[in-house]
């Protein structure tokens, strides 16, 4: 499955991603709708995209797309904005998502709170915010 | 300072011993990687710091507890066992861990109210031994402390250390 993608470059006051290293594969996934994770030989499955697999050291794990769903481990509503950019944005739900292959993201929310759960299902959107990356933001599916 | 027992008595200080410690780090450095958010590293740190000092929670007369927010101190007496999970806002309410209570907490303000540089550890085991020395007037010291529990978080609540003082003069 690969999520929509929305052009937000006009609007978007946030930080702006600079892809680096390992996370260069990662960030070129989000401009086409595809999330993806890293699968190493042996088995582990991590996201953020790091130079080393976390479980057994090995470099460069490959990469694998998501299918870009999954299940709200936890959220909260943010009343102050974590960042300058973020301050139209408030309130504004940030969760971390355990997606469908395993890793869990830390993402924005874009839904009302009264709308979400722990267990809620959502699947991934992304706003495009540079000529080199998309933000993954998820929504209730 | 920490110095052998030999030191201590010539200097004439009163001496307090490390009569357990324990470390562990649970994750990386991403709050999205930590196993479970209601359980920290202090589960794993606070039996095995207890176990080498031989103490329960009976024993432990103050407690100094990282609180780098509201929700950490209150996990971490959990994690510790000085109440069960889920039970932290309870058993900090009604003055348990205020001075004069049945576990005097953060006797310096904690990180919350005294100050919060980041690395608040060091001012855990400070405070964590001065109680034990007894430096204080007033409320603010324990009476006859003679246990005394610190503990440190670190990272992004990916890294616990547990360490017990024990009055030996």
């Amino acid at each position: 499955m690969t999520g929509r993608v929305e052009d937000r470059r006009e609007e978007w006051e946030g930080p702006v991603p600079v892809p680096t290293g390992a996370t260069v594969p990662f960030w070129a996934g989000t401009l086409e709708g595809e999330l993806r994770y890293q699968e190493c030989e042996c088995g582990h499955r991590q996201l953020y995209p790091r130079a080393v697999c976390t479980a057994c050291g090995a470099e460069d794990p490959p990469f694998e797309a998501s299918e870009g769903v999954g299940t709200i481990y936890t959220y909260t509503v943010c009343h102050v904005p974590g960042e300058p950019g973020f301050g139209d944005r408030v309130p504004y739900v940030v969760g971390a998502i355990d997606l469908a292959e395993g890793p869990r993201l830390l993402t924005l929310l874009d839904a009302d709170p009264d709308d979400l759960e722990i267990g809620t299902a959502v699947g991934v959107t992304f706003w495009q915010v540079s000529e080199k990356a998309a933000i993954p933001v998820f929504v209730p599916e | 300072m920490l110095v052998s027992e030999e030191k201590a008595a010539e200097l004439g200080v009163p001496e307090i011993a490390v009569a357990g410690v324990a470390s562990t780090s649970t994750h990386r450095q991403d709050i999205s990687e930590m196993p479970d958010m209601t359980t920290t590293g202090a589960a794993v740190t606070g039996p095995k710091a207890f176990d080498q000092a031989g103490i329960t929670h009976d024993d432990v007369d103050v407690a100094e507890i990282y609180d780098s927010f509201t929700y950490t101190a209150l996990v971490t007496l959990e994690d510790l066992g000085f109440c069960e999970k889920g039970e932290g806002g309870e058993f900090v309410s009604g003055g348990t861990t205020a001075p004069g209570g049945e576990l005097p907490m953060n006797t310096q303000g904690g990180g919350l109210s005294y100050c919060h540089p980041g690395h608040f550890g060091v001012f855990v085991l400070i405070e964590a031994a001065r109680q034990l020395r007894g430096d204080y007037e007033g409320d603010r010291q324990v009476a006859d402390a003679e246990v005394a529990v610190a503990h440190g978080t670190g990272g992004l609540l990916s890294s616990s250390s547990t360490v017990v003082l024990r009055r030996e003069s």
